[in-house]
């Protein structure tokens, strides 16, 4: 009996091997470009060449035979060069990778090239999907899945058709790519491709569930792949800020972290923290050595860090995923009891500055947990309390450091009062202004609030300011102008009027604000959001003040509420398509990346929960439904009640019978009409059916029936099953009488068993 | 998964065995025996990984170690991930199997030596899905099993056929066994193969040879008008009456003489023909002491029995002292073929007397077979050599 479809020969079956390789190899490859590694060259050949020995296979076969034997030993000796130029395993690995496909993918391929092929590419994937955890993964995982699952169905329907009688595929080489999609189209059954699919959809499912369902323990926490390469910051929060530097990241409108926290526990104006700036040079500011020096690196990689808050857990839970490429400091808002990270790192901190930074900058998304923060905007520091009120002289504090942090280094800690200003003029018209606007009163924090005000009387906001030109320091030649200025140059001018005033004073940067994202429920912040203020030590409240003299920005961070869930001022929705791609990312990481064993012990006890809960709930419907009956029922019945009851009893029973006995035979009917000679027919189907039903029933010999009624049934349901359509009877009635011989013979039986056993 | 129910064997057919869809009776039971299917496959069901499937176990390993190394969830994705179409490849390949059955027909005649061919129905009675690649073994005797894959697609409720050549390499009894039904469809991860018990036995005569036939006597020849008779055949004349046979012609019967006697009685006509042989075979041991020999003697024998029954000139067979098998017609001399095929010599103690005509008379023209030098074998008639092998 003929097939009722065309099939593909094996030239047509090779072709669409070629077609499909081609495409794997791409795909895999381009996924290299999420990673920063430098293989542009690599990548480009590859995006030039596969596309075109794909759409003309004949190409393939003019690489001369010695191109093939040398090709293998000169990628490897390329790769070996180039691990031995760079230094870096990783990215000589992944250029070795897309040189193999590249061949892979231009060279003619058997089922072992393919098998190598499919290596090469889920190596690329993974790989990439590792060092960036993009929830592009997501989709470049499944699509190298689909490609690489067709591409081993026609190698194995390929190798099962050249196994059969050596079928040869010459010829495979000259494709009309037109002609050979016509044919697949022709040889598709479109049910067959949709039950691919459901079976593809099928994988994913599972594939979600075993991902779930996979116990999670730590073997051990040892090398790993993004320590197999160094990554850079793509933007500037390093410890050298020079002017200008926060506004160029200001440009950047990408996500920078997402926070995931209780709306009730975000401040009016949160400002992250990341980096403090002591060291004023012409330049801009930078971190000094000595301040530098007093980040404590943690002795080995750990997830959870004990932070200078010690065993204070109010504050919430602050769960931060923060973006690659901004830096290696972590955005905070004070300090903080602990931090716990999804996978282990060396944690430096800084207690008295209240900072932390990894010990690289990471090169995939971070994502860590902070319990009992501070958000109040004061900076507590004990250290730095006791040498101001001259109970620690200053010369002890290298040495007592020494003891505590085991630094073997002399520099002196930082006084946060150094102008870095060595010209005289400078430094006079510095006091002069300190003089103009009133000198040191009462405290820090007031003289802050009046240099503020005096810098936004003198200069309005913009992020394209200038430096006007001329002799001397370049932040005294701003403040004597009336240009206007960006958040850098008001700090900056603070700072140093601060402590030309003598009050300590420090730059620091990070990020102000965020959005709410309805999507994620968290917040987003944006590079955009990038910032630099100032803080300011104030001898009445013995803290570090918060103080942010860009205009339009509270000028003090007394002046906030310390918690202010009611009055999110600065945190608006976003309800932007970013906002909404940005809130899907946010899931990944959050209910994908960090998924460990604490979510899978939390996802089970919320599964557990759901289902007692729902149990509990159809518990108490069919409680009360019984419970309502009950009470329908004990009520007086009078005539109403009796005449509705038998009406409704006879309406559903009459319906029954009604449809047993014609509704069926129609709605039978109606689909053997429809159905037509090409399709299955319901009738013919359920005749099959009552064949089976009526053998089982009888015992059946050469001569006939154990039960004669039977074996006339039997051959009624046959001619319905088999025979022309105008020879048959009528349908209902054979399938009645069908169940009353089977019920006819089946009492036989029993009798006969009962009079046996007698 | 269930044997379909025996169909009725004709034409060297087989029943037809292999997987149908589970039982419809009970949804419950139906579900717990393709679970426990699933934990524990019959023993004659067998899923190994290929080489393809090793490397994705191994690969898998490799990613789950990282992954448990690392915490790292991209890699338990990916695990999970290779994990599923691990899985999706066993449902496929049970899909595939699923409600394929298939039956073995061996018709006749095999002889040793010459190519036979061995015919595979396959049906897919899946009302959606089509059957990819499968592979058949089928091995005749004790020689290895020769395979051959189901080039084409099977589009469900389609037939097709698939032929084995095979030759016997000597006579007797020869089982035809479908060892095993396999696939590797969809990926290439595992070969599933199920064990089958579907077989046919064939019986092979003995295989025909080239002789020669010595015409240089008179042994061949007729020598008088004596030499010619009358014989059933295809004349007009009425030889006799005999008792019906299964086959033949019911134009045959004479109705008044099976009325009188109570059961079938069919006319035999006459045909006047060249007077025949009778072919007596002989196995005793002491006759036949090489074995080669006697082999070449039962292809000689029946060699000359089909020739001597297509020339219209073969009277009677006998073998031993058995009482001699006339022959009428060409289902006696596949009798004596079937006879051929599994004697061995045997020691027999009375060898004396010739075989004997119907009334007891002496029988003329008797062929037998004698050992000729080492190696050869000669047809003697009446003391006469008439041919060697």
């Amino acid at each position: 009996m003929e097939n009722s479809r065309p099939q593909l020969n094996l030239a047509e079956l090779t072709q669409v091997r070629w077609l499909l390789g081609g495409l794997l190899g791409l795909l895999s490859a381009w996924t290299v470009f999420y990673m920063e590694v430098d293989a542009l060259v690599a990548l480009t050949m590859l995006t030039l060449t596969v596309p075109v020995f794909t759409f003309y296979p004949r190409l393939s076969k003019l690489l001369p035979k010695w191109a093939h034997l040398l090709a293998f030993p000169l990628i490897v000796t390329l790769f070996a060069f180039d691990w031995w130029q760079g230094g870096e395993a990783l990215p000589a690995m992944i250029r070795l990778d897309l040189m193999l496909l590249g061949y892979r993918c231009v060279a003619p391929r058997g089922r072992r090239e393919d098998l190598q092929l499919i290596l090469l590419s889920l190596f690329a994937v993974v790989v990439t999907g590792v060092f960036t955890v993009s929830i592009a993964f997501v989709i470049q995982i499944l699509l190298f899945t689909a490609c690489a699952l067709s591409l081993l169905l026609a190698v194995t329907i390929s190798d099962s058709r050249s196994g059969a009688d050596g079928e040869d595929h010459s010829g495979w080489d000259r494709v009309r790519w037109s002609e050979l999609s016509r044919r697949l189209r022709a040889v598709s059954d479109w049910r067959v491709v949709a039950l691919g699919a459901m079976l593809f959809g099928g994988v994913v499912g599972l594939t979600v569930v075993l991902f779930l369902a996979i116990p999670r323990f730590e073997i051990s926490n040892s090398l790993f792949i993004d320590q197999l390469t160094s990554r850079k910051a793509l933007t500037g929060f390093t410890d050298n800020v020079r002017f200008g530097d926060v506004t160029s990241i200001q440009e950047d409108k990408s996500m920078a972290f997402a926070v995931d926290v209780d709306p009730e526990l975000v401040p009016a104006e949160p400002y992250w923290r990341m980096l403090v700036l002591d060291e004023y040079t012409t330049d801009g500011f930078k971190m000094s050595q000595g301040l530098s020096q007093d980040f404590i690196s943690a002795s080995e990689r750990m997830t959870s860090h004990i932070g200078p808050r010690r065993g204070d857990f109010s504050g919430g839970v602050w769960t931060v995923f923060y973006q690659p490429g901004v830096s290696r400091y972590l955005p905070l808002l004070g300090a903080f009891t602990q931090i716990t990270f999804g996978e282990p790192h060396t944690l430096a901190q800084n207690r008295e500055l209240h900072l932390a930074r990894l010990a690289n900058d990471p090169s995939k998304v971070v994502g860590y947990r902070i319990e009992g923060m501070d958000t109040s905007g004061f900076i507590q520091d004990r250290n730095f309390a006791l040498r101001r009120a001259g109970e620690e002289p200053e010369e002890t504090w290298p040495r007592r450091r020494r003891r505590h942090h085991d630094v073997e280094d002399q520099v002196p800690p930082p006084t946060f009062l150094n102008l870095g200003i060595s010209q005289p003029d400078d430094i006079a018209r510095l006091a002069g202004w300190v003089e103009e606007m009133g000198g040191t009163r009462e405290g820090g924090a007031d003289l802050a609030r009046r240099a503020g005000t005096w810098l936004q009387e003198r200069h309005y906001y913009s992020l394209h300011s200038s430096i006007p030109a001329g002799v001397g320091d370049p932040l005294v030649r701003w403040i004597a102008s009336s240009e206007p200025g960006h958040c850098e140059l008001f700090a900056g001018a603070l700072v140093i009027l601060a402590r030309a005033a003598g009050v300590p004073a420090r730059l620091v940067t990070g990020f102000k604000g965020g959005s709410w994202n309805p999507l994620s429920g968290g917040i987003r912040v944006l590079n955009s959001d990038a910032h630099a203020w100032c803080e300011v030590w104030d001898d009445k409240v013995a803290s570090w003040v918060r103080v942010d003299p860009t205009p339009g920005a509270v000028l003090i961070a007394s002046a906030l509420p310390a918690v202010a869930g009611s009055g999110m001022t600065t945190i608006t929705d976003d309800n932007s398509w970013a906002a909404r791609f940005d809130g899907m990312r946010i899931f990944w990481y959050r209910r994908v990346v960090n998924f460990d064993s604490s979510s899978q012990v939390s996802l089970l006890r919320t599964s557990k929960d759901v289902v007692q809960s729902k149990a509990v709930e159809a518990r108490a419907w069919l409680e009360g439904t019984a419970a309502s009956l009950m009470s329908w029922l004990r009520a007086p019945w009078g005539w109403t009640r009796y005449f509705g009851f038998t009406t409704t009893l006879g309406f559903a029973v009459g319906s029954i019978v009604l449809w047993r006995k014609f509704g069926r035979a129609m709605w039978l009917g109606w689909r053997s009409r429809r159905a037509g000679a090409g399709r299955k027919d319901p009738l013919r189907a359920e005749a099959a059916r009552w064949l089976r039903k009526v053998e089982a029933a009888g015992i059946w010999t050469e001569t006939g029936c154990s039960h004669p009624a039977l074996s006339q049934v039997r051959e009624d349901l046959l001619r319905l099953r088999f025979g022309d359509r105008e020879t048959w009877p009528e349908p209902m009635e054979i399938f009645r009488s069908a169940q009353r011989e089977i019920r006819n013979a089946q009492r036989d039986r029993q009798n006969r068993g009962v009079f046996r056993q007698t | 998964m269930e044997s379909f129910t025996p169909s009725t064997s004709s034409a060297g057919y087989t029943e037809w065995q292999g997987s149908l869809k589970v039982g419809r009776s009970r949804s419950g039971h139906r579900w717990r025996r393709l679970l426990w299917m699933m934990i524990y496959p019959r023993r004659s069901h067998r899923i190994m990984p290929t080489l393809t499937g090793v490397l994705l176990i191994v690969v898998s390993m490799g990613i789950g170690m990282a992954a448990y190394n690392t915490a790292n969830n991209i890699l338990f994705i990916t695990l999970s991930l290779l994990l599923s179409c691990l899985v999706l490849s066993g449902v496929m390949s049970w899909l595939n199997m699923r409600c394929v059955a298939w039956r073995l027909q061996a018709a006749g005649p095999w002889r040793a030596g010459q190519a036979q061919t061995v015919g595979l129905e396959l049906r897919n009675a899946k009302t959606l899905l089509p059957t990819y690649g499968l592979w058949f073994d089928i091995a005749a005797g004790n020689a290895p099993g020769v395979r051959r894959h189901l080039s084409m697609r099977l589009d469900p409720g389609r037939e097709t056929r698939m032929e084995w050549p095979i030759v016997p390499d000597r006579r007797g009894p020869l089982t035809i066994h479908l060892r095993g039904v396999g696939s590797l469809f969809p990926f290439g991860f595992l070969r599933k193969t199920l064990a089958s018990e579907l077989m046919r036995e064939v019986l092979v005569w003995p295989a025909p040879v080239e002789y020669r036939r010595h015409s240089d006597g008179a042994s061949w020849r007729e020598q008088s008008s004596e030499g010619r008779v009358n014989r059933s055949g295809s004349g007009d004349d009425l030889l006799a009456l005999r008792r019906y046979s299964p086959g033949d012609s019911p134009r045959l019967v004479n109705w008044k003489a099976s009325a009188r006697l109570q059961h079938l009685m069919v006319r035999q006509f006459s045909a006047e023909g060249l007077e025949g042989f009778t072919l007596w075979v002989r196995t005793d041991a002491e006759r036949w002491t090489r074995a080669e020999q006697f082999e070449l003697a039962l292809s000689l024998a029946a060699t000359l029995a089909e020739d001597l029954f297509q020339m219209e000139r073969l009277q009677a067979l006998v073998i031993d002292n058995e009482p001699p098998l006339p022959v009428r017609r060409m289902r006696d001399v596949e009798t004596f073929l079937d006879r051929l095929a599994r004697l061995e010599t045997k020691v027999i103690e009375d060898k004396g007397a010739l075989p004997v005509g119907t009334h007891g008379e002496a029988r003329r023209r008797i062929m037998v077979l004698e050992p000729q030098g080492p190696r050869g074998v000669a047809a003697m008639i009446d003391g006469k050599l008439a041919a060697t092998a």
